[in-house]
């Protein structure tokens, strides 16, 4: 033994040093271990872990003593990964993989994670492999940021590409509109939301004789005088475009405008506000010239206004004329002569009437009509109307029933105009009978009459078409009324325009009701 | 009891004339409206009767100037027209009185009974 104790270490000399020496390098390897920023693990050839550094275990979601001693896919199961390793054990070589996602079953919140990893065989002097270390380095970061630069870069690119594609179609767009606004021959004008004009087609500046673009909105109404129909100038409020820039909507209006040489024109105006979510942010004002139609208009009102009066006036002598006879006659009523007098008179009164009517249907369609609000007693009225009637109606007993207190506001003209109208036609529609009743009432706050005769009726058909134009009934039996079709389609207007309502109930060979209702004002309404 | 009576249309210059002469009123009968006014400084009628359209001179300048005048403005005026809405033209002008024509006889004479001085 004293041979080897000199010169040579002893085998426990040796083997404490071999200790040493492994126990420091152990130190050294676990330094590294610990100091790479790699998660490592060293597993025996059947994937338990037997060493793990800090950063893998803390990566692992495990504790170290946790790992130590456990099987890697009963940690961590994933097929694909268990074949490369099984690979690895059976071939002896290793393998190197970049940005290969993993997805941690038990810390599911990481979501998918991307991984540089490395598995080197261990092998012993015969090649046969004992173990592998698996290195780690987490790369999702890197991954993550990479697809989002791609993403966004996509994106960019997708939107540049799109707001490219906006552009060409909004120059489009805008060349079309341009063409369109030049084109136009309705005068258009858009404001901002401020209310002050930011663009004017050339049809504006032609109606105005100037460009309203930077103008007031006020300045723009004097410079060009808006007047309405009737003459009195238009007011800021008026205007449709200050309803516009308010977000409403109003009905078109028809204005006068007389620009500064003196022309006049008469335009139909309507605005529409421009809306961006929701948000007023401007109006565009369209202004039609509808000068000369309104000429053509007015050409006819005053032809009509014109025959009427020439109509009228030899009318007037030829009456004045019959009742000089008649008082020649010292009115005799039995006298022959005196009777054909008296009936020349009243075929007078119905073309009075009827040149009248023609008149007013004119106004009605021009919507000139001007109703009065006055205050009068309607049963004084139509006890009036009733007497008036049996002073020449020999035929029938004209009934009035019920009646209604105090006095009403409303065109006392017109609404006699109604009643006549209403009798008359009933007495001509049921000439075998014997009466006619009118019926007045209040009734839910409304003055309600009815007029009802025990004569032909009316069809069904008929009833729809009764408060039309020019629509006449057919009694069927190919007797004839006479009429131009008038009457009753002015009695509905002349209810409408008092904000009332006509109708007519009838059944055929039984008679025939007309209904009207007006609204019961006792104070002046304003207007 | 002295009338003017002011109408471009010669049929009811006529047919006035006769209706008043039956009720023994003198009548002057003017038929051009440009006469008017001198006629009835002239004349110095009670009442006047006077029409609103008439060519070269309407109705209601008549009565506007007729109304303006010391000398003329208390003559009543009554307008007699043809024309729609005479009541508000009439007023409109500053007249007396209106009828529509066609008239009554009877609705004429009781207008001038009410209105003649």
């Amino acid at each position: 033994m004293a041979y080897f104790s000199g010169n040579l270490p002893s085998k426990k000399q040796q083997t404490e040093k071999n200790t040493k020496e492994i126990a420091r390098e152990n130190d050294i390897l676990q330094a590294i271990m610990e100091n790479t920023k790699a998660k490592l693990a060293y597993l025996d050839h059947d994937f338990y872990f037997v060493r793990v550094n800090l950063a893998y275990a803390r990566n692992s979601g495990y504790k170290k003593e946790e790992l130590i001693g456990r099987n890697h896919f009963e940690l961590f199961p994933n097929k694909e990964n268990q074949i490369i390793f099984e690979k690895v054990k059976k071939t002896g070589k290793g393998v190197i993989f970049f940005r290969k996602p993993f997805q941690f079953l038990n810390q599911p919140d990481r979501g998918l994670t991307y991984w540089d990893w490395t598995l080197v065989p261990i092998k012993n002097k015969n090649g046969r492999v004992l173990g592998m270390v698996l290195s780690l380095v987490d790369v999702t970061n890197d991954v993550n940021s990479d697809a989002e630069r791609e993403r966004l870069l996509t994106q960019i690119e997708m939107e540049r590409k799109w707001a490219e594609q906006l552009a060409i179609e909004a120059e489009e767009r805008a060349s079309e509109l341009d063409t369109v606004f030049s084109a136009l021959s309705e005068a258009l004008i858009i404001y901002n939301k401020n209310g002050m004009p930011v663009s004017a087609n050339p049809a504006t500046v032609k109606l105005f004789g100037f460009n309203p673009v930077g103008r007031s909105r006020e300045s723009i109404i004097n410079l060009s005088v808006f007047r309405h129909r009737k003459g009195d100038l238009v007011t800021m409020d008026e205007m449709p475009s200050t309803q516009a820039l308010q977000g409403k909507i109003t009905p078109s209006k028809y204005f006068l405008i007389t620009d500064s040489t003196g022309k006049e024109s008469m335009v139909l105006v309507s605005a529409t506000p421009i809306k961006r979510r929701e948000k007023v942010i401007g109006a565009a004002t369209v202004m039609h010239d509808v000068s000369e139609s309104w000429l053509v208009e007015k050409q006819k009102d005053d032809f009509v206004a014109t025959a009427s009066h020439e109509l009228k006036t030899p009318v007037t002598t030829i009456k004045a004329f019959v009742q000089i006879l008649q008082r020649r006659l010292q009115g005799d009523k039995n006298n022959e002569t005196f009777r054909y007098l008296e009936k020349m008179d009243k075929q007078l009164d119905k073309l009075t009437a009827l040149i009248g009517d023609l008149l007013d249907v004119n106004r009605f369609e021009a919507g000139k009509l001007d109703l009065r609000q006055e205050k009068f007693d309607f049963n004084q009225l139509v006890d009036e109307i009733i007497e008036d009637f049996q002073r020449s109606t020999e035929s029938h007993q004209i009934i009035k029933l019920g009646k209604i207190k105090g006095n009403i506001y409303g065109d006392r003209d017109r609404l006699s105009q109604v009643l006549i109208n209403l009798i008359s036609n009933a007495i001509k529609y049921s000439p075998s009978a014997k009466k006619v009743v009118v019926l007045v009432k209040e009734y839910k706050g409304l003055l309600k009459v009815a007029v009802k005769d025990f004569g032909i009726g009316i069809s069904l058909d008929d009833q729809l078409k009764l408060f039309k134009r020019f629509s006449r009934i057919d009694t069927g039996k190919g007797e004839r009324f006479a009429g131009v079709g008038l009457g009753l389609y002015i009695c509905s207007e002349i209810i409408k325009r008092h904000n009332g309502k006509i109708w007519a109930k009838s059944k055929e060979g039984k008679g025939t009701t007309f209904f009207f209702t007006l609204p019961l004002k006792r104070r002046r309404p304003k207007i | 009891m002295k009338v003017i009576v002011i109408d471009d249309d010669r049929g009811i210059l006529e047919v006035v004339k006769i209706i008043l002469t039956d009720q023994g009123f003198e009548v002057v009968a003017v038929s051009e409206g440009k006469d008017a006014f001198e006629s009835i400084i002239k004349n110095s009628p009670d009442i006047v009767l006077l029409d609103l359209w008439m060519s070269g001179m309407d109705g209601r300048e008549i009565t506007r100037q007729l109304k303006s005048q010391q000398e003329t403005q208390k003559i009543p005026v009554i307008i007699l027209s043809a024309l729609n809405d005479v009541e508000k033209k009439a007023k409109e002008a500053g007249a007396d009185g209106f009828l529509a024509k066609p008239f009554n006889i009877s609705d004429l004479l009781t207008l001038i009974k009410k209105h003649s001085r």
